[in-house]
């Protein structure tokens, strides 16, 4: 009996003295700790930044920021489609997110759904890069360190400037002071911890100067981090970063710096395709793609069965798409639209391939448009600019460049057209099948601007840049009985009421 | 892991070296005269019994103190007590079955000839305190039981299910056939529950299975079953949905919206529709179109009585939708069900076995869904020595199930019920709609695509009993819980998701679960009086893999062919699972006399879901029982046999459903055919356990010579460091994180009595009734409301209240819904009423809930039926969306819906039809009252006699008849997608969108037994 005792006391003091390696559990597949406590743990981060700024659906969210929103809310608000009269589109709301229909109703509650949803994702990848870049010095090999610094960098600018666009008011609209009008929080801190997460108030709002000159300097010491490396695959470059710069000062107004920037890209290894058609469905970047998101059939930022992304929504096609987003062509050729492309026959920008039904496969449309398959309504098509979740999707391509060195140039010389811009936007029309234009077709200097505005609205259709474009030049939206104005306080998106929740006042 | 072999081992080396059992000591005394019962038998097994001595004392050596002992005394009820551990066991008898503190048992005679085939349906409206819901009528889908109310917003509310002394942990008991169990015991209060520890924060239903008896002994059943839909919903004819159909197009161009090659002036139109104009015009423009078709026009005009005029393509497809249609008898069918059990038991004094085989082959009522089980058991008893004995428990069981889309999945086939009746499907063309073609069938979805999924799962479990001196006793047993799950889905091309090259997903769950406890069991009688003691520990480690992969083609085994490498092929590392618990556990009981019994429990208890530094809870349970019918003082109180009076209070701790939330995570991504890093959760190295501070008190009765007896208790739950996803500021790339910030109360009182009416011979009548309700309050959660869906957390609400737009009605002048504003103020801008206006409509928890069991007995013959009742409970019918919706998106509606709003005056109870309705405003409009009375079961059976063993036939229903003023399938019903996991089932209550209702089920079987 005392040995059985003896037995048992060993026994129990072995059971306890042992819990601590009794009590650890670790799953497959799961990662935890200091990820960036090496270089291979900053260069996965990164990775996954890339991951979170391009949208990719991990099939229960997808299709935010780069990947998709960024490109569908400005649509969205920057035309119009009221139920009861003639509209520039049709939203299928019961096939999406029913929060797209507050950019469709143009009254975007604080609460909706895809504001928060890009506004966390966005922050994500700003987080994961605030990591990087607070534990870069992990990195031995400099060159490799100063590639990662350089894309994080670049990630956190870019996504700083396109959100300024989204979440503030016009840079230079009249009543904003960009010192002083806020624009929303941001951080550069990391955070890895609930115990690290900063309890903001309203005075934590930054303005829209602090915004701008965050991503600007990002995207300066980025430029100067990846200079070396070219086009540097098909990450952020360095000619991303001064793209991205040009972008930034067209925006402010800052047309000699935006001149500059973007003849530095355009100098660069990229050209433009033969026809603009060429720029888009392809299966790796192609040769006027600045910085574009690398789509796999397995790895994209939605599809048609996971229901989110560009192309589930704006593709009608039976294989890819859900044809959520219907245009009507009418409007495409009709000067009551504000924002009318009026395309010419000869623009192949404006083809429309009248023959596509529920057989068509993407392969097969050699168009600008087609005519939806799942709408049968007279003149209602889809854009071909994405009829594959398999395929890259541009971000910034050269022709923009060429167009922002045009306006830059126009607007800089003061509204002068001079034969360089004449030039830049030239290479954009004729590749498209449209007529070269000379400085004998602007007797009036104005009517340039008035070309180049047409010329940005047909080349960028449906990429989502007409909205920053009406809010720069004080455009309007839609026709004379239905019209908006973008500086409207309507066309900011509200900080989502989940994040203002969280804050102490 | 190393370390816990090591540990077993030396345990188990201990245990060989010393063949001692587990003794059992107790005291046996009549109810009613305090008097000790001598000759009573007591057995643990028919092998193992023994009888008490004239002062109504036992010993009995058990091999296994979680165990049930049987007590059976001339002129008194059995009973039949589950040690729970204990190793003294005094019990008063009565002349009728008696009530256990802290419990409710339900015995195989509750359980085994219910034509029923799985565990939470046979328990169903049976034990006070247990609130059983059906997910919804699919096969293999399972329910929500809640054993006095929920008590976590983020962990599972779902009880412990042990079986033979091993708790399940994939939560999956529909592989258990019922008719294997020999009793279910559900444990609901803290000192019940404190052996069990962490894991019975929801209460424990612990199950054994039948064991093997001396002597051979085959029992065979064969039942034979058909299922049925158990109500059609009365939607709207074809007729009266072509007028619908008109009636849509014309308000759409009354309202400016185009219609394909179709105009109309319109002075005053408007103000003339009814729903016999329209009939009426509808009727006329049919003809005038059928006349333009025959002279070869493609249009037709139409002039109203008040000289509007519409024109139209006579190909328009109100014209075309001419079929007739009944989608609901296309989703539903009758289902065949075939089910057997076979028990061969046999042994001697010492050494027993038993094996059990079940099969169950159930075609479900919607097309497409069927499940198929085969189940096995083998259960060893022996007694090595007087002093040792050993029992090991093995089960394997296979399921296999042809499942169907979730309910919210355009594929679901109740979703058919949606589809136009003017429409028809053409089975030669994928079953697309011959008119609305762009119209999702689920029966493109069911005829093209396989969803099935298959479970092998093992469960066993092997224990050794060690009686040490007289007072001490060792008992040792392990166990383990082995499920391997496969799901595949294929989708053809012709599906919705299949387009245009079919998809196919293939996903695999591995969980491998092992445990081990120890107790050792101290005893020993002081005078009159006795003390008992408990010390244990017990280690649990669980580790689950999943996989996933997908690719879009049109086969799985192609799927599984491709290699790791193929650019098509989505191969997702899903993060595992993982957790082990390990405790050390003390009881210490003192019984004075007959009267008073205390127990002090205590645990240690260690997890690793939470943080490093609050790894161990101590929860401290204590209970005491006082037999007063035992006092003086009621000696002589004639109705009253017995009274006993149980209090106990304590704490159990809970905790996080989900693995290493204290630590900051990340899972694996790929972009751009690189590997990569996303953050998963943000880490709070101060997570700790949540804990539930329980008090129950019960009355148990005993009246007129027990012919009445049940009990009275109440109990009041207290929830704190309430595990809740605290919003906090995005800039940390996360929502929410999990923190110990809620407060949560459930309260409740239950009631249940069981009486022997009619005692006549031949001819016998029992009847037992329970009712119970629970209040649950959400007492803090940081002030926020959390909303999800239509339900949400509130602070002052129950989990998972209704919270949405009021609706206030139709506006008599312009037709449209009206919403609070949120100032009382009636709107028809549904947009404010959601910003505004949105307030708690509803709640999903039942007033109160119970059942009604009859069973009748005259001769060979039993007639056995019960209600089941749930009352006071709301429910959102999210179907109504669709279909009860004035015939929103052009769907088919329900008949009411003819009840709508046509022109300026009309009062009725719905609002117009409006073709410009995007969504549908979900409001309280579908906020319906989901209380009910159901005839659950019948069973009627006849025992042949016969000149071996026994044969009995029987024939039986299920859900026969269900009183409720719900307007869908089924009040029985809260529907979550299973993809939104434990939370979702926590806030999203009560819900029915498409939802299959229970079926309505005949049997018939046969028993027979040598």
């Amino acid at each position: 009996m005392r040995k059985l005792l003896t037995y048992i006391i060993i026994g129990s003091a072995v059971t306890i003295s042992s819990c601590d390696s009794l009590l650890d559990a670790e799953a497959e597949n799961t990662i935890s700790g200091n990820i960036y406590a090496d270089a291979e743990g900053i260069a996965k981060a990164l990775n996954g930044a890339y991951y979170t700024m391009c949208g990719i659906s991990d099939g229960s969210s997808g299709g935010e920021l780069l990947g998709g929103d960024f490109i569908i809310i400005p649509e969205l608000l920057a035309r119009v489609s009221p139920t009861s009269s003639a509209q520039e589109y049709r939203w299928e709301t019961v096939l999406a997110p029913t929060a797209y229909r507050d950019f469709v109703n143009k009254d975007i509650l604080e609460a909706n759904g895809r504001v928060e949803a890009n506004w966390g994702r966005a922050f994500e990848a700003i987080n994961t890069v605030n990591n990087i870049l607070a534990n870069i010095s992990v990195i031995t090999d400099s060159n490799e360190r100063n590639r990662i610094q350089g894309e994080a960098l670049a990630i956190r600018g870019i996504l700083l400037f396109e959100m300024v666009l989204l979440w503030a008011p016009q840079y230079d609209a009249p009543d904003v002071n960009p010192a002083t009008t806020g624009a929303f929080p941001f951080t550069t801190e990391p955070i890895t911890d609930i115990k690290e997460v900063p309890k903001l108030s309203s005075s934590d709002i930054n303005s829209i100067d602090e915004v701008y000159n965050q991503a600007e300097a990002d995207l300066t010491q980025a430029s100067g981090l990846l200079q070396s490396l070219g086009k540097n695959g098909t990450s952020l470059s360095y000619y991303a970063c001064q793209a991205y710069l040009a972008k930034l000062s067209l925006q402010k107004g800052e047309f000699g710096d935006a001149y500059d920037y973007a003849d530095e890209v355009i100098s660069g290894p990229y050209s433009l395709t033969a026809s603009p058609l060429d720029a888009f469905n392809n299966t790796s970047n192609s040769t006027e793609d600045i910085f574009a998101i690398q789509q796999t059939l397995a790895n994209n930022v939605g599809d048609r069965s996971s229901g989110f992304g560009l192309t589930a929504y704006f593709s009608s096609l039976t294989e890819s798409g859900l044809g959520v987003f219907r245009p009507f062509s009418g409007t495409f050729t009709s000067d009551s639209w504000y924002n009318s492309p009026l395309f010419s026959d000869a623009d192949v920008r404006g083809s429309i391939d009248g023959t596509a039904d529920e057989n068509t496969t993407n392969t097969q449309i050699n168009t600008a448009f087609y005519k939806s398959v799942v709408d049968e309504f007279d003149g209602i098509v889809s854009t071909s600019k994405y009829t594959s979740s398999a395929y890259v999707l541009p971000v910034l391509r050269l022709a923009e460049m060429y167009l922002i060195r045009c306006e830059a140039e126009y607007m800089d010389a003061g509204e002068i057209v001079t034969s360089q811009a004449i030039e830049d936007l030239n290479a954009i029309r004729t590749r498209a099948g449209i007529s070269a234009l000379t400085i004998a077709d602007f007797p009036d200097q104005s009517v340039f601007f008035d070309s180049l505005v047409l010329e940005r609205t047909r080349e960028f259709m449906f990429e989502g840049m007409l909205l920053e474009d009406l809010k720069r030049w004080g455009g309007f939206i839609g026709r004379a009985s239905n019209e908006y104005d973008p500086w409207d306080n309507q066309f900011v998106l509200p900080i989502p009421r989940s994040e203002t929740d969280t804050w102490t006042d | 892991m190393r370390i816990f072999i090591a540990c077993l081992t030396i345990l188990l080396s201990i245990s060989s070296a010393l063949a001692q059992g587990t003794v059992i000591k107790g005291k046996i005394i009549d109810q009613n005269t305090n008097e000790p019962i001598a000759g009573a038998t007591v057995s643990a097994g028919s092998d193992n019994t023994t009888i008490t001595n004239v002062n109504g004392e036992f010993q009995l050596t058990v091999d296994d103190t979680y165990q049930n002992i049987t007590i059976v005394a001339e002129g008194f009820a059995s009973q039949t007590i589950f040690l729970g551990g204990k190793t003294t066991l005094d019990v008063s008898m009565n002349s009728s079955k008696g009530t256990q503190s802290g419990g409710s048992v339900l015995s195989n005679d509750d359980l085994g000839s219910q034509p029923v085939t799985d565990l939470e349906q046979s328990a169903q409206g049976r034990a006070a305190g247990v609130f059983i819901q059906n997910s919804g009528g699919k096969l293999g889908q399972g329910a929500k039981v809640r054993i006095r109310g929920g008590s976590s917003l983020t962990g599972s509310n779902e009880p412990l299910y042990v079986v033979d002394g091993v708790p399940l942990t994939s939560g999956n008991q529909s592989d258990i056939d019922p008719s294997t169990i020999e009793s279910m015991e559900i444990l609901k209060d803290a000192a019940a529950t404190a052996l069990y520890g962490s894991r019975a924060a929801n209460g424990v239903v612990i199950i054994t299975t039948k064991k093997g008896k001396k002597g051979f002994k085959a029992d065979v059943e064969l039942q034979y079953g058909v299922s049925e839909v158990p109500k059609k919903l009365d939607l709207m004819s074809p007729d009266e949905y072509r007028v619908l159909f008109f009636e849509y197009t014309m308000r759409a161009l009354l309202a400016g919206i185009p219609v394909d090659g179709a105009g109309v002036s319109a002075t005053n139109l408007g103000n003339l529709l009814s729903e016999e104009n329209l009939e009426t015009w509808y009727t006329d423009l049919v003809e005038l179109r059928n006349t333009a078709v025959s002279n070869g026009e493609t249009q037709v005009s139409y002039t109203f009585p008040n000289n509007d005029e519409l024109t139209m393509s006579t190909n328009n497809p109100i014209f075309r939708n001419t079929y007739n249609t009944d989608w609901q008898d296309l989703a539903f069918r009758r289902g065949d069900s075939k089910r057997a059990n076979i028990n061969l038991s046999g042994g001697s004094e010492k050494q027993n076995a038993l094996l059990n085989l079940n099969f169950l082959d159930q075609e479900g009522i919607l097309i497409g869904n069927d499940f198929q089980r085969f189940g096995s058991r083998l259960n060893l008893n022996s007694q090595w020595s007087d002093k040792v004995s050993s029992s090991i428990s093995f089960g394997y069981a296979h399921t296999g199930n042809n499942q169907v889309n979730e309910d919210g999945n355009d594929g679901n086939p109740v979703q058919m019920i949606l589809l136009p009746p003017g429409d028809a499907p053409d089975p030669d063309n994928n079953y697309v709609l011959l008119v609305r073609s762009s119209e999702y069938n689920p029966q493109t979805e069911i005829y093209g695509s396989t969803y099935f999924e298959t479970t092998d799962r093992i469960n066993g479990s092997a224990s050794v009993s060690l009686e040490l001196t007289d007072q001490l006793s060792l008992n040792i047993d392990g166990g383990l819980d082995l499920l391997d799950l496969s799901n595949e889905r294929r989708q053809g091309p012709a599906t919705q998701e299949g387009t245009p090259t079919g998809f196919s997903q293939l996903s695999t769950s591995k969980v491998t679960n092992y445990l081990f406890n120890g107790t050792l069991n101290y005893s020993k009688p002081v005078g009159d009086n006795s003390l008992s003691a408990l010390v244990g520990t017990a280690y649990q480690s669980s580790q689950s893999e999943f996989t996933y992969k997908s690719a879009r083609i049109n086969s799985i085994s192609e799927l599984e062919a491709l290699s790791e490498n193929d650019p098509s092929l989505l191969n997702v590392l899903v993060p595992g699972s993982a957790f082990d618990f390990l405790s050390f556990f003390g009881s210490v009981g003192y019984d004075i006399g007959d009267k008073y019994s205390f127990t002090l429990n205590a645990r240690a208890d260690g997890s690793t879901k939470v943080s490093e530094d609050n790894r161990f809870g101590i929860f401290p349970a204590l209970a005491f029982s006082w037999t007063l019918s035992n006092e003086s003082f009621l000696a002589g109180v004639a109705p009253v046999s017995f009274l006993q009076l149980n209090l106990s209070g304590g704490l159990i701790g809970n905790t996080p459903e989900d693995d290493f939330l204290y630590r900051t995570n990340y899972y694996n991504i790929i972009y751009g055919d690189l590997d990569g890093y996303r953050l998963s959760n943000l880490g709070n190295a101060g997570l700790k356990w949540e804990t539930t501070q329980q008090f129950d008190f019960s009355l148990a009765y005993g009246l007129f010579d027990n012919r009445l007896s049940g009990s009275i208790g109440g109990y009041y739950k207290y929830t704190y460091d309430l595990l809740f996803p605290t919003p906090i500021s995005q800039l940390s790339g996360l929502s929410s994180a999990i923190d110990n910030a809620g407060e949560m109360v459930n309260m409740g009182i239950e009631f249940d009595v069981t009486g022997l009416i009619v005692d006549a011979g031949d001819f016998s009548w029992d009847a037992s009734f329970n009712i119970s309700n629970n209040k649950n309050e959400i007492k803090n959660i940081g002030g926020q409301p959390l909303i999800s869906g239509n339900n949400a957390f509130i602070e002052g609400e129950a989990a998972g209240a209704f919270y949405m737009p009021k609706y206030l009605g139709v506006d008599r002048i312009s037709g449209e819904a009206l919403y609070d504003d949120g100032n009382g103020l009636p709107t028809s801008d549904y947009d404010l009423a959601v910003s505004q206006g949105r307030q708690v409509v509803g709640n999903p928890n039942p007033k109160f809930y119970g059942g009604l069991t009859n069973n009748l007995t005259y001769k060979n013959f039993n007639f056995n039926f019960m209600f089941q009742f749930v009352e006071g409970i709301d429910l959102y019918w999210e179907s109504g969306e669709i279909i009860a919706n004035s015939g929103y998106g052009l769907y088919n509606q329900t008949s009411d819906q003819l009840d709508r709003w046509y022109a300026p005056g009309d009062e009725s109870s719905n609002p117009k039809l409006n073709p410009a309705l995007e969504t549908p405003n979900p409001s309280s409009r579908w906020i319906v009252d989901g209380s009910y009375i159901r005839l659950k079961t019948v069973t009627l059976s006849y025992n042949i006699p016969v000149n071996f063993g026994s044969l009995s036939v029987y024939v039986g229903g299920q859900n026969l008849l269900t009183f409720s003023d719900y307007p869908g399938y089924d009040p029985d019903v809260s529907y979550s997608d299973p993809a939104g996991g434990t939370f979702a089932a926590n806030i999203n209550r009560g819900i029915a969108f498409f939802t299959a209702p229970q079926p309505r089920i005949f049997t018939t079987g046969v028993k027979i037994g040598f």
